[in-house]
């Protein structure tokens, strides 16, 4: 039975988009994103986050990039059509049990990006086994906010907490039942 | 560049082994407890869920074994392997017992310490090497050649037994790399300065 890891890079005051803007490799959080990617088989996406990752990963080059490019794919989406690029699939008509039937299938980890409705459809379905935030030491402003889309609120446990003492903090969480 | 890494479970004072430690009673009374947040969620000795399984990958992905001979006699030499099956170095001044002639993994090594890591070093490339054994670990850092050292600190205050650092010949400074805390223990990480 695989678990389902919900991973966000943040600033201190929730924004998890404009990383262009806040985010400092210097922080060494890059090599951390590389090692919780390798230890997962698949990577599940909403379409927002497909759309943006698959715009820019292909042409990069790196440690993150040698990984994330060909890994498989899961796409949750009410509007695109396969075939999708990035060796990505779609979820199908009920992302939820497609998801179930995914951590039936895998023994490792399976890791989800974006943070956002498909993240918090899943959460509240039960089916995400640990939410890890990664917050740099940075308040940026305005700008999209974990689990932005769905119903809110949701509540979790807290099962570690890591310092990185390069600048970075990683929570993680377990949601509770809803 | 691969590290050496010492992988210790210990109490809040310093134990890493209860009272009597002995071949007939490895690691003393009560030791099981220091290894207690190595459990899986059923409850078994095992991979964690969480950060805690992170630590667990960590330490399995090791590419080479350096250990002590006491540590490694207690278990007779793993049965010839440990952490998948990578390669084990046994700095010792004396020759190894008649089981090791089966091991082709094991290495004993007799010309000090620093041989012996250097061996390692070699044999696991990219990977970090993994140090067994308190007396060991104690030997690699005055020697300098322990570049890391991961704390399992479990929240219980042993009493007796036997301590890690107990006699150093000098002080050794460190620096805190990470700081994973859970419920079942906080698990420091440490670069050695030098």
């Amino acid at each position: 039975m695989g678990r389902l890891i919900v991973s966000a890079q943040m600033t201190m005051d929730s924004v998890m988009d404009q990383l262009d803007g806040w985010f400092d490799p210097d922080t060494e959080s890059e090599e951390h994103g590389v090692e919780e990617l390798r230890a997962a088989q698949a990577v599940i996406l909403g379409r927002e986050t497909y759309e943006a990752l698959s715009a820019y990963w292909p042409a990069r080059d790196g440690a993150y990039a040698e990984l994330i490019n060909p890994i498989p794919k899961f796409v949750a989406s009410r509007t695109l059509e396969e075939p999708l690029t990035w060796n990505a699939r779609l979820l199908g008509a009920d992302p939820a049990e497609a998801v179930a039937a995914l951590k039936e299938q895998h023994r490792g980890h399976l890791l989800s990006y974006g943070c956002g409705e498909l993240a918090n459809h899943l959460a509240r379905r039960g089916l995400v086994d640990e939410v890890r935030f990664w917050l740099h030491p940075v308040v940026w402003g305005d700008g999209v906010r974990p689990f932005h889309a769905g119903e809110l609120p949701m509540r979790m446990r807290l099962i570690a907490a890591t310092t990185f003492t390069a600048g970075v903090v990683r929570l993680s969480y377990q949601p509770l039942d809803h | 560049m691969a590290s050496s890494v010492l992988y210790m479970s210990m109490s809040l004072d310093g134990y890493i082994a209860g009272p009597n430690d002995e071949p007939a009673n490895p690691g003393g009374d009560g030791f099981g407890r220091l290894h207690e947040w190595i459990s899986t969620p059923d409850g078994e000795y095992g991979r964690p869920d969480g950060p805690a399984g992170e630590l667990f990958d960590e330490w399995n992905a090791t590419g080479a074994v350096l250990a002590g001979r006491r540590t490694v006699e207690q278990v007779d030499h793993w049965g010839g392997g440990n952490h998948d099956g990578v390669p084990i170095f046994v700095p010792s001044h004396r020759p190894p017992g008649p089981s090791v002639a089966n091991y082709p993994l094991v290495t004993y090594v007799s010309d000090g310490i620093e041989s012996a890591m250097a061996q390692a070093k070699a044999a696991a490339g990219e990977r970090d090497v993994v140090v067994h054994g308190g007396y060991t670990a104690q030997r690699a850092l005055e020697a300098g050649v322990l570049d890391e050292v991961q704390i399992h600190q479990v929240p219980v205050l042993f009493g007796s037994g036997r301590r890690l650092f107990d006699v150093l010949p000098s002080r050794v400074e460190l620096e805190i790399v990470r700081v994973i805390d859970t419920p079942e223990a906080t698990h420091i990480r440490y670069r050695v300065r030098r």
